[in-house]
């Protein structure tokens, strides 16, 4: 039961002081929260007018594709010279042919790319002609190269049914590719 | 004084806690936006979930596809051509590309409309928007498996939400 008689007395030494501290931590707090998520929320909008770069990031990063780029010219040269496994300056040891044997069941073999298989020659006869294409490869959109992709890897599409070798035939318009998507 | 400014904040700072488990599924799913070069239109889509497929010479287009091959999503835009109005472009693709599907969602306003349906396997959604006066058609639709609604259900809401037609017209808006 409340004594009719009992006030409660505003303190006004003490009370300005605690209620506005309390109330500039709180604006402290909510300006870092806010800055906080603002910050996150437009990290990915892009700027006006241009093509979202994110998106070709992250395509570009999960594309296989885009990073064997360099990888025909570093098998090329694996089949002129002698292999990165340099030969024992003493002779081998046991141990050594045992340790070379465990990396090589250890470590997955390279397969090089079938174009390199069928013209080993090529990029070292004309190594110009190379860097030229690795530099246009350079100056075309990611998105371009990623589609691109199989082409330059190799000439010949491998199956009908691969995924590659869809990205290597575009469809004419949007209707053909309505058409091909509906008929999946 | 304060003790009435600091309410305001304490709904505020509530409001960026539970926007915030929000604002980490999106992260998770990766949502990046996606911009049409050629018509302009946008939209956001889980590039987490999808990558592309295909794309048309034209750059009118593109088919992203689901990551383990379920679920596919068809964007693009086209001249309107034919003069196809909402009603006559939606029964036309009713019957020339979801004939097989039972059509339970079909709403349409002045220059818009969404069909969706199901058929015994898969789930699809279309929204279709008119602009540029009716000259431009612009749509995204999503097919994916029944079994697959859970996952697939979000993002198409997601898409959705932030589906826009291109504003720039260029040659394409009305004399």
């Amino acid at each position: 039961m409340r004594d009719p008689e009992l006030h409660w007395i505003r303190d006004e030494t003490v009370q300005p002081i605690r209620t506005r501290a309390i109330g500039v931590v709180v604006l402290a707090v909510s300006c870092v929260v806010i800055g906080i998520f603002i910050g996150r929320l437009t990290v990915g909008i892009p700027s006006r007018g241009s093509r979202p770069p994110d998106v070709v990031k992250l395509q570009s990063a999960r594309d296989p594709i885009e990073s064997n780029v360099e990888r025909p010219s570093l098998a090329l040269k694996s089949d002129s010279e002698p292999t990165t496994e340099k030969p024992a300056t003493s002779p081998s040891t046991q141990s050594q042919a045992i340790t070379r044997y465990a990396q090589s069941q250890a470590v997955p073999k390279y397969n090089p790319p079938p174009v390199v298989l069928l013209n080993p020659g090529t990029a070292d006869k004309n190594p110009s002609a190379t860097r030229e294409e690795t530099r246009a490869r350079a100056a075309r959109p990611v998105r371009e190269r990623s589609l691109q992709g199989p082409v330059q890897n190799n000439r010949e599409p491998q199956a009908t049914g691969d995924r590659r070798d869809v990205f290597s035939r575009p469809a004419r318009d949007y209707h053909s590719l309505r058409e091909y998507m509906l008929s999946r | 004084m304060e003790a009435v400014l600091q309410r305001p904040f304490c709904i505020l700072l509530i409001c960026f806690a539970m926007a915030a488990p929000a604002q980490g599924r999106e992260v998770l799913l990766g949502w990046v936006p996606y911009v049409n070069e050629r018509f302009g239109f946008s939209f956001r889509y889980p590039a987490g979930l999808f990558e592309l497929e295909r794309h048309s010479e034209a750059g009118d287009g593109e088919v992203f596809t689901g990551l383990q091959g379920h679920g596919h999503l068809l964007v693009g835009a086209f001249e309107n051509a034919d003069g196809h109005t909402v009603p006559s472009y939606m029964n036309y693709i009713r019957t020339e590309s979801y004939s097989g599907y039972d059509i339970d969602y079909a709403p349409q306003g002045q220059n818009w409309f969404v069909l969706s349906g199901e058929n015994d396997q898969n789930v699809f959604y279309e929204k279709v928007m008119f602009s540029c006066g009716g000259r431009v058609i612009s749509s995204f639709a999503l097919i994916y498996p029944i079994a697959s609604k859970a996952m697939f259900d979000p993002v198409v809401e997601g898409i959705e939400k932030t589906f826009r037609p291109g504003r720039n017209c260029g040659h394409y808006a009305r004399p």
